[in-house]
C-alpha cells in the first residue's frame, strides 16, 4: 500500500482501531501499539485481493473483524488460570500470548485459536481432513504441522519460515 | 483390575471447551491431546460407559468426553501406560513410547484424535 492510500484509509482504520482495541488494552500505548501494527497487514490475501475487492476500506473492516474475533479468543485463553484443563496444566504464559498476538498480524485470516496443556497456543488452518495446516507456538520456538493430501511437513521452524511454508502449504 | 490395558478397552478424557471447533461440526483439535506429561485418559477397568463419564463429569465441568479404544493407541504407535494415582485409580498416560512419554509426533497425535469417540457433549 503506498503512503496516499494509506492516509486515505486513515480514519477507518483509527476507527476500527479505538473501537475494539480499547476492549483489550487499558493503555494508550497499547492501543497506539495496536495501530501501528495494524498498518503491516498485507492486502495482498487472494480471497480478498483488490479485483474482488469493493473498496481498500472494505477489506480493512472485514480484517479487523476477523482480527477482533482472535483477540478476544486469546484474550480467554490468557485468562486461563492454573488446571484450566482438569489435568493440571498451567495457565499460558504472558510470553506466548505476545508471540501470538504479533503472528495474528502477519498471517492470513482465518486462523483458529487453540490452548494446549504443554504451555503452548496452536494456529489451525483446517481446510479439509487432509489438507491443515498447523502452528503451535511455545515460549521460546515455534513448531509447524501441515498435510496437503500426500505433502506434509513437520518440524520446529524459525519466525521468518512460516509465511514460506504457508505458501507451500496453500500452493 | 490387571495392570495390563486389553485391546479391547476404552480410553476416556475430558475434553475442555475450548478445544472443540463447533463450526467445524464439533472438531476436536490435536491441542487436546498435547500434554507434557503424557495425555492423562481414564481407563475404563470394565466400567460401563455411562459411568466413565459421569465420573470424569465430576471432576469438572468438560465441554465433551471422548473415547478411544486402545487397540487405536497401538496402531498410532503410541502406548497407553496405567499409572494409578491415590485419587484415581483409573488414571491412565497415553504416552510416546515406552521410552519416552511426551507425545511430541503430530503424525500419533491426529491418528489419536481421529480415531476418538465423542461420547458426550454438554448441551
Amino acid at each position: 500500500m503506498n503512503n496516499s492510500s494509506f492516509f486515505h484509509i486513515l480514519p477507518t482504520v483509527t476507527a476500527v482501531a479505538m473501537s475494539f482495541g480499547s476492549e483489550l488494552w487499558s493503555s494508550q500505548s497499547d492501543t497506539q501499539t495496536f495501530l501501528n501494527s495494524y498498518t503491516n497487514i498485507e492486502h495482498s490475501n487472494s480471497k480478498h485481493s483488490p479485483q474482488e475487492a469493493t473498496s481498500t476500506i472494505s477489506i480493512n473492516w472485514y480484517n479487523a473483524s476477523r482480527l477482533k474475533d482472535n483477540y478476544l479468543r486469546l484474550l480467554k485463553i490468557s485468562s486461563l488460570e492454573n488446571n484450566w484443563d482438569g489435568y493440571g496444566a498451567k495457565s499460558i504464559p504472558k510470553i506466548v500470548i505476545e508471540r501470538v498476538k504479533k503472528l495474528l498480524y502477519e498471517l492470513p485470516e482465518g486462523a483458529k485459536l487453540f490452548p494446549t496443556s504443554r504451555s503452548s497456543v496452536q494456529l489451525e488452518y483446517h481446510l479439509g481432513e487432509n489438507k491443515f495446516f498447523e502452528l503451535e507456538v511455545f515460549s521460546g520456538s515455534y513448531f509447524l504441522y501441515w498435510i496437503d493430501k500426500d505433502r506434509s511437513f513437520e518440524n520446529r521452524v524459525y519466525k521468518r519460515e512460516i509465511k514460506q511454508q504457508l505458501k507451500m502449504f496453500l500452493s | 483390575m490387571e495392570d495390563t490395558i486389553g485391546k479391547d478397552e476404552f480410553l476416556y478424557r475430558g475434553i475442555h471447551e475450548i478445544w472443540i471447533a463447533k463450526e467445524d461440526n464439533n472438531r476436536i483439535s490435536s491441542a487436546a491431546f498435547k500434554q507434557a506429561s503424557g495425555c492423562s485418559v481414564d481407563r475404563d477397568g470394565g466400567r460401563k460407559k455411562e459411568d466413565c463419564i459421569s465420573r470424569l463429569l465430576r471432576l469438572k465441568d468438560f465441554g465433551a468426553v471422548c473415547r478411544i479404544v486402545n487397540y487405536e493407541v497401538v496402531q498410532s504407535g503410541a502406548v497407553a501406560v496405567y499409572c494409578p494415582s491415590k485419587t484415581n485409580i483409573y488414571h491412565t498416560e497415553i504416552r510416546d513410547s515406552p521410552e519416552k512419554i511426551e507425545i511430541s509426533s503430530n503424525k500419533k497425535l491426529h491418528y489419536l484424535v481421529q480415531h476418538s469417540e465423542i461420547v458426550f457433549v454438554k448441551t
